[in-house]
């Protein structure tokens, strides 16, 4: 089965390591991850802070050139697939909306005919996550491992966007177990923690990093005082407010011993022996090779 | 055929949006009408004496009324024509209020509406036929289902009028909820204390035959008659026999959780439910035993010395008739499994308020010293979440469950007086003190013993180390409010029992949009149900507190007695009949009747023998779903003919 693979602008800069691994995941798979040609920025906080159809029409432009994508590709669902939380969370709420209300999509249609575009409202967004639970399920992640993941404890890290709101959750938002069932299928413990879905801080990370230092030390304690000794995440801006902030709050004095940030994606190219240049780990502020040559996972192939 | 047509003004409710003076010269235009006035108070002594007047001078041989629904003056303008001598069932009424003028502001239109309605009504009314009211004999017995303190008021009630009552519990003791709270609101009194004396009544007094570990399994019949099957489940115990001596639970070697205190703490698999339990007599549960079948231990048989203890009971049905059922089946609390925002059950020390209830009395698992459920630590600081799944109509329950403020702020109070140096906050949306000394309890607990009430909701619970992140807002000053506590109780809110879910299919009781079982009318029957002989006390009509439900209980009571008490009763007479020639035995009426009121019967026709339906006259309660699904209208319903109604969709037509 092939998948039309939207990217957003994160997973071609800071998360090379998210979406390289998800490709070589998702061929090994059967359940290929192919870009579609031609996306544009999902719109992301812009489109949901206001009630402006404008806003609404990057979201569609996408959706409707997803839409001609999948028709060429052999055998795809009428579905756009996503790694990344936000952009998927924007996707899925613009999707439900023209589909409820289609004077919007009329009015937008219009916006988007100079691109030769109209979008019927005939698409489906799913997170990568989705498709692993719902198209390829656990087994078969399960009976593709070859390298499993002895000695790591994960905690499973949701964040907010993959959770609410209800238009755009990817699972029961009090108690998700989609990461933790991959998790387990990879050969790995998890934990049970409550953090799996404080804030990170998001955005304040721009101007007010106290906020999200004040959130990921929470985070980070709880998932330490839980046993884990790593944390898997589904979005750039988790994994980086997680990621550097740990080592900014070692250089402050307020935390020590930081706890490697993983995509979920990373983990399974690891359990599943595939070539280790897919995860870009050098683009990570925690070094995740020191935990996975300690536990002696590093450098297995299939 | 002379009919009297009667317009009433109901004072504006009515004469605002139709112009009663044209309906009534529209109605003298219409064939048949010999009379037609307007009144103001047609229901009112003056209105109906303007009828009977005109029934006497004009001779009138039917009379039609266009006021409110029929629901609420059917019976009166009944009285009113078979007081001067016209048969009560060539009354019709045409409903211009709720119909018409309460859901129209266009006086015009609203007008027309009611002119057509009195045409229609008066081409039914000349096709309406004198119907004979029946009679059927009384059964002098009433039965009450569910022992909860409102099941135990209305039979004592019941039984004190002199007449006898059964007394049916599913659970090995009366006493419901009430006997498992410790001390009830807003006096602080202790509840088994003043619970306990009912209970030990009930089993004294003669009138009143309990039958505990049992269930109501099947009910046939109707007002006055009705046949009832009570399976009652083996005790295992010979209750007769059993001293209450306890020998048998010192050798009993399974453990197994105790209901009554919440699972909160152990109890044997010989037991009595609580030391104040009615009937006293101990019980073997037999999911624990390893006595029942096969015998592998005997323990508690051995030293019984009374030999009370019989392995070999058998579940037994008691059939019985009784005059007058009161479902009192109350309530049970929402899950906490479906609080996903609290831990779903999975914090230990996040407990619901009837945990508390029972951690917190000298009878529960600590013995009365507020012991936490996770570590046995003494509690210091204790939250409690008003509204937990009340309130909430995206995630939960949409209603108030009425009683979760006052209980919370007793057992905030409870826990002060037992913890003096402790601290007790109540998260609370509003908190609603409706009822007598109810506003005074709660600012005693605010003012006096220092509880602490915030306005706001708890978003989440974590568990943080030993203790609980209770993180929520406070909506009075806007900010966000993190705090720790060592104990969180959650004011869970009350749903309906299953007792009450599955006693409702038994009887076919009509339920609400939240699954209580629906009242007769909301403020004028509060007691009575969908069907005539069946009452309902307490909270199987949605959430009430104690006075409220002990009162129910004793109205429930009343009305009973008001059926068991009479020799014969009347029962509708506007019932379906079948013709015989016109039926085909299909049985889709027997399907349709939601009253088992149609059976198939064999006839016999030209030398061959047939099947056709029969309708049971004391049953049917002329509901008219077998007269509408009857495929070759064969089934017709006195006082709702076939061509009745065609004469006034026909009226209809014609405007």
């Amino acid at each position: 089965m092939k998948n039309s693979y939207f990217p957003g602008c994160n997973l071609k800069t800071e998360a090379k390591g998210f979406e390289q691994s998800a490709i070589a995941v998702s061929k090994e798979l059967d359940a290929e991850l192919v870009e579609m040609p031609e996306w544009n920025c999902c719109g992301t906080v812009q489109t949901m802070t206001t009630d402006n159809l404008m806003r609404r029409i990057a979201p569609v432009r996408v959706l409707s050139r997803a839409s001609k994508h999948v028709k060429e590709l052999e055998g795809s669902p009428n579905q756009v697939t996503t790694l990344c939380s936000m952009c998927n969370s924007t996707l899925k709420i613009v999707n439900a909306e023209v589909k409820e209300n289609p004077n919007d999509l009329e009015k937008i249609n219009f916006q988007l005919e100079n691109d030769d575009l109209v979008y019927e409202g005939d698409m489906e967004v799913k997170h990568f996550l989705e498709i692993l639970r719902d198209n390829v399920g656990y087994e078969n992640i399960a009976k593709k491992v070859t390298n499993p993941l002895e000695g790591m404890k994960i905690a499973s890290y949701y964040g907010c966007m993959l959770l609410h709101p209800e238009k755009a959750k990817i699972d029961d938002e009090e108690m998700p177990t989609v990461m933790e069932s991959i998790a387990l299928s990879l050969g790995a413990e998890v934990v049970d923690w409550p953090y799996f879905k404080q804030c990170c801080g998001s955005y304040h990370i721009v101007d007010r990093d106290d906020i999200v230092n004040s959130q990921v030390v929470k985070i980070i304690r709880n998932a330490k005082k839980t046993g884990a000794n790593a944390l898997i995440v589904a979005c750039p801006l988790c994994a980086y407010n997680l990621d550097n902030q740990q080592v900014e709050l070692e250089k402050l004095g307020v935390e020590k011993d930081p706890i490697p940030i993983f995509y979920f994606t990373q983990l399974m190219a690891i359990a599943m022996g595939l070539p280790q240049k897919v995860n870009h780990f050098e683009d990570h502020h925690i070094n995740p090779k020191t935990l996975l040559k300690e536990l002696g996972l590093l450098g297995k192939k299939k | 055929m002379r009919i009297g047509v009667y317009v009433c003004e109901c004072g504006k409710n009515i004469s605002a949006t139709v112009d009663v003076e044209k309906v009534v010269d529209y109605a003298k235009s219409l064939p048949y009408v010999a009379s037609s006035r307007v009144y103001k108070y047609m229901c009112a002594d003056p209105g109906q004496e303007l009828i009977k007047k005109d029934i006497e001078e004009l001779k009138l041989d039917k009379v039609i009324v266009a006021a409110c629904s029929p629901r609420m003056h059917e019976p009166t303008f009944r009285a009113a024509i078979e007081d001067k001598g016209l048969n009560p069932y060539t009354l019709e009424i045409v409903n211009i209020r709720e119909q018409v003028s309460w859901v129209h502001d266009d006086k015009k239109k609203g007008t027309k509406k009611a002119k057509s309605l009195v045409k229609s009504s008066v081409m039914r009314s000349a096709l309406m036929e004198p119907l004979d009211r029946k009679k059927v004999g009384v059964t002098h017995k009433a039965l009450v289902i569910g022992a909860g303190i409102a099941g135990i008021q209305a039979a004592l009630d019941i039984a004190g009028s002199g007449y006898q009552v059964t007394l049916v519990e599913k659970t090995s003791s009366i006493g419901g909820k009430m006997a498992q709270l410790d001390k009830t609101f807003p006096t602080l009194d202790c509840s088994a204390c003043i619970l306990s004396p009912k209970m030990v009544d009930v089993g004294r007094n003669p009138n009143i035959t309990l039958i505990a570990n049992a269930e109501v399994e099947q009910v046939d019949g109707y007002v006055g008659n009705f046949e009832v099957k009570i399976k009652k489940k083996p005790r295992y115990v010979i209750e007769d026999k059993c001293t209450m001596c306890d020998d048998c639970v010192a050798v009993c070697p399974v453990i197994a959780h105790d209901e009554y205190n919440q699972n909160l703490s152990p109890r044997k698999a010989i037991y009595i439910a609580f030391p104040q339990a009615i009937p006293a007599s101990y019980i073997i549960d037999p999911d624990d035993c390893l006595g029942i079948d096969p015998l592998i231990c005997s323990k508690c048989k051995d030293v019984c010395g009374p030999e009370a203890i019989d392995f070999d009971m058998k579940p037994e049905i008691i059939e019985d008739e009784f005059g007058a059922i009161v479902v009192a089946t109350g309530y049970d609390t929402y899950p906490i499994e479906n609080l996903g925002e609290y831990g779903q059950g999975n914090i230990p020390d996040v407990i619901t308020g009837l945990d508390f209830e029972r951690l917190i009395s000298p009878g529960g698992p600590s013995t009365g010293a507020l012991r936490r459920p996770s570590d046995g630590k003494l509690v210091k600081n204790v939250v409690f979440i008003h509204c937990a799944g009340s309130r909430d109509p995206a995630k939960h329950l949409p209603y108030c469950s009425k009683i979760c403020c006052m209980y919370s702020t007793k057992q905030a109070l409870m826990f002060k007086h037992e913890v003096r140096d402790g601290t007790a906050v109540n998260f609370y949306i509003d908190i609603r003190t409706g009822g007598k000394d109810y506003e005074e309890f709660y600012q005693r607990a605010a003012e006096e013993a220092k509880v602490v009430y915030i306005r706001g909701k708890v978003s989440e619970l974590i568990q943080d180390g030993d203790e609980i992140l209770v993180k929520g807002v406070n909506t009075l000053t806007a900010e966000t409010v993190e705090l720790h506590a060592d104990l969180v109780v959650l004011a869970t809110g009350i749903i309906p029992s299953q007792g009450t879910k599955d006693i409702a299919s038994v009887l076919r009781l009509s339920l609400g949009i939240n699954g209580f079982i629906k009242e007769a009318h909301p403020k004028l029957k509060p007691v009575e149900t969908s069907i005539t002989g069946v009452f309902v006390a307490g909270c199987a009509t949605g959430p009430k507190d104690i006075p409220e439900t002990v009162s129910q209980a004793g109205r429930a009571a009343v009305r009973a007695c008001n059926i068991i008490a009479q020799d014969e009763i009347e029962v509708e007479a506007t019932i379906a009949h079948v013709d015989e020639m016109l039926c085909r035995g299909c049985g889709v009426c027997v399907e349709t009747c939601p009253y088992s009121a149609i059976t198939l019967i064999d006839t016999k026709r030209f030398g061959n023998t047939y099947k056709v339906a029969s309708v049971n006259e004391a049953l049917c309660k002329g509901c008219g779903s077998c007269a509408a699904a009857c495929l070759n209208g064969a089934i017709n319903q006195f006082g709702f003919e076939d061509k009745q109604i065609l004469a006034m969709i026909q009226a209809l037509g014609e405007e």
